[in-house]
């Protein structure tokens, strides 16, 4: 496939949700007041700001994910190459694997996987 | 290469030990894989390791700094059970990031592709952003960790841009490329100049030249001392290392391009170094501008490249690695003990009853000040032999003015140490620990005696 | 292809402005991903569709995931921001519009002049990426591994709430 088309058919999409949302704006019928503004429209009062201080936990999964966010990163190229790359790349990869999967190890057993 | 392979297994090996809750096990782990990697690393002297799809060239140049790298570290190893006494948190920790860190800095030391200088530096930094910060509850060790990163990964970025406009041009990550490239092209675009101003920058940095130095007292300072012992002289050695050997194998013979810029970091580095250092009253803070004014000396080297060069360049290194280790154990005790602030006056009397303490701080500081029969005279002598081969004659009479000035202020701390008398007491330190200082000192004294045992390696 | 590039381009140099711009930091990190969706155009438009999609999972996704939590966790309000003074704004406009003259003039000849390697078309597919990944550039594979093991340390070590 050309990257033309991606792209075309990328902005094609890009526009059609846009020009949903842009005729919406202009057809729907819209009524505005201060409760409709609200957060949660249903009734529940807003007790505080919404920018709170997130628990350092959020954080840490965060990171751990994105490590191997960025590890199947470099399994996929090594998943279309498997065939003609032969015991080599499979010992590469299993080196890889095994110290991420040595610092996942680790990261459980100090605990940091377990939610405070 | 297998060095490099033992250091990393270390650190892993170090990560699982330290469920075991005993310190001396992970001590002596660490020391004993050090000393293998040591061994391993001397062994294959002479012996050219290139067959890594062009990735690492493990020569001569390289085994040599690699190991005055591992047995820096191991100083600082020996050092480290003493200074984390009574601290149980994260120690083993401490020690994986260590290794890992060194393990980056062997590879910088050893590439042979700009790919692998990139992932070696990536290796060598981000445990020390982390190890920076170790002492989690203390603000300045935090803002340590915080400036040491943003500066860092700034440079980095920079680096990245350079390595970019260099491929950009020559199409190659490979330095055997890259020095065909300049063979055969006679006009260089300036976009490739550029790029390699970029890497000059970036390098300036690392190794804390000026005007690229203002990280290096606040980092140095925040720091725990076992860390910035570890930054002063294995990290800046392994930036030393791969700046040499980048520019001597890659950009030698691009005409009129970073011989202006290199001239200007080594003569601000050697004033700005010198004369901030007379100023500190912190003791750590003056070692963090003293280690800049060392960087204008090692820039020397870079300067003028010629067959001697590379090996003045290593002898600096040995002669600073040791004194600067020296250095640092004593102040780390006498800042421990004294709970004190590591100002010079908690320096005063200390000869009195720590005779062991003053002498091994006075040899160091003496051997940064480059007077005769202590390594860094020798140090400082080839230095300048050297740039005055390479024709600047100029350069080598700043050098000998900001020497001069230097003298001040290391004697600062040697009177405070020897004429003053206030009330000190007794500190009492490991074996292991005195053992570390000493075999520094001894082994600045044989350098400084027997100089042609490091100086004819390569 | 040309027009898209200009419009790619365009598109991530806005962003980016905006998102040094924008007060509010969480509008900051829209605009990097914005900034990133475009360059992630600029992938596919090399043929380099894997590169594409890693970098929108990658960046686009995890990476301002973690932004996002990192503003969350300072809890960075807009009142605390310190006040710049002009001289700082000054001095940092001179010495960023230093280096844009400098990059400029330096890029001003880069058309005329011969490209080292024929741009191959096939260079970015995921095959030839894995094969270069798995012979060539075995080491810094693997060195990469010790990278992201020290990383997770890290983010153990110091995130990890330590009872004091």
């Amino acid at each position: 496939m050309n990257s033309e088309y991606l792209i075309l058919f990328f902005l094609l999409g890009v526009i059609l949700v846009g020009g949903a949302i842009v005729f919406s704006m202009f057809v729907a019928p819209s009524s505005k007041n201060s409760a409709k503004s609200e957060p949660y429209e249903c009734g529940i009062p807003v007790k505080s700001d919404a920018w709170i201080q997130f628990n350092v936990g959020y954080y840490l999964f965060a990171i751990i994910y994105l490590i191997f966010d960025v590890e199947t990163v470099f399994i996929f190229p090594w998943g279309v190459v498997m065939r003609d790359m032969g015991l080599t790349a499979f010992i590469e990869i299993l080196v890889f694997f095994f110290i991420l999967v040595l610092g996942l190890l680790y990261a459980w057993k100090k605990g940091a996987l377990r939610w405070v | 290469m297998f060095s490099i392979i033992t250091i990393a297994i270390t650190g892993v090996l170090l990560l699982y030990l330290g469920f075991l809750k005993n310190r001396w096990i992970y001590i002596s782990v660490a020391i004993t894989g050090l000393i293998t990697a040591l061994a391993l690393s001397v062994f294959s002297w002479n012996s050219l390791e290139t067959s890594f799809s062009n990735m690492l060239i493990i020569d001569n140049y390289a085994i040599a700094f690699n190991s005055v790298m591992i047995f820096a570290t191991i100083l600082i190893f020996l050092l480290a059970p003493h200074y984390f006494k009574g601290i149980e948190k994260n120690v083993p920790e401490i020690y994986a990031l260590l290794m890992f860190s060194l393990a980056g800095a062997c590879m910088v030391t050893s590439f042979d592709n700009l790919t692998m200088l990139f992932i070696g530096i990536e290796t060598m930094s981000i445990p020390l952003y982390i190890l920076a910060g170790s002492k989690k509850f203390s603000i300045r060790s935090n803002e340590a960790s915080f400036k040491y990163f943003i500066f860092s990964s700034l440079a980095t970025a920079i680096f990245l841009l350079g390595i970019t406009l260099v491929y950009g041009m020559v199409g190659s990550f490979h330095v055997g490329d890259i020095s065909n490239y300049f063979t055969i092209t006679k006009e260089i675009p300036s976009i490739l100049k550029v790029g390699i101003v970029l890497l000059v920058i970036s390098f300036g940095f690392k190794i804390a030249a000026v005007p690229f130095h203002f990280w290096a007292p606040d980092v140095y300072e925040g720091s725990p001392t076992l860390i910035t012992a570890f930054m002063a002289t294995v990290v800046k050695i392994a930036g030393f290392a791969a700046f040499y050997k980048l520019l001597s194998t890659c950009f030698i013979l691009v005409p009129d391009s970073w011989h202006h810029l290199i001239l200007g970091l080594s003569v601000l580095s050697l004033i700005i170094g010198n004369l901030a250092a007379i100023k500190q009253k912190d003791v750590k803070r003056m070692l963090a501008y003293s280690s800049i004014s060392h960087t204008g000396f090692m820039l020397f080297a870079i300067l003028s490249f010629n067959s001697f060069s590379a090996s003045s360049l290593l002898y600096y290194s040995f002669a600073y690695a040791l004194s600067t280790i020296a250095a640092f154990g004593v102040l780390m005790v006498v800042k421990n003990h004294m709970s004190a602030d590591g100002s010079v006056q908690a320096f005063e009397g200390l000869a009195k009853k720590n005779p062991i303490l003053a002498i091994v701080m006075t040899i160091s500081m003496l051997s940064m000040a480059g007077i005769p029969i202590t390594a860094g005279f020798f140090a400082k002598y080839y230095i300048f032999v050297s740039a005055i081969q390479g024709g600047w004659l100029w350069i080598v009479i700043i050098g000998i003015l900001a020497a001069l000035v230097g003298v001040a202020y290391y004697l600062k701390l040697i009177i405070a140490m020897f004429a003053k008398t206030s009330e000190t007491e007794k500190i009492v330190t490991s074996p292991l620990y005195i053992t570390s200082l000493l075999v520094a000192t001894v082994l600045i004294l044989i350098a400084g005696v027997l100089p042609n045992l490091i100086i004819s390696l390569i | 292809m040309a027009f898209l590039f200009y419009l790619l381009s365009g598109i991530a140099l806005l962003s980016a402005l905006m998102v040094v711009l924008s007060k509010s930091p969480i509008n900051s990190v829209i605009y990097l991903i914005v900034c990133f969706l475009s360059i992630a155009g600029h992938y596919i438009l090399l043929n380099a569709q894997f590169l594409a999609v890693v970098h929108i999972i990658v960046y686009t996704g995890a990476i301002m995931v973690v932004f996002l939590f990192v503003i969350m966790l300072l809890n960075l309000n807009k009142t605390n921001e310190p006040h710049k003074s002009v001289l700082t704004k000054f001095m940092a406009v001179i010495s960023g519009g230093m280096l844009f003259l400098v990059l400029i003039a330096a890029a001003k000849g880069v058309n005329e002049m011969i490209v080292a390697k024929e741009f191959d078309a096939n260079i970015g597919l995921v095959a030839n990426l894995g094969k270069v990944l798995y012979t060539d550039y075995m080491i810094p594979f693997e060195a990469s591994s010790v990278l992201f093991l020290s990383a997770m340390i890290g983010a153990v070590m110091l995130g990890k709430k330590d009872k004091k």
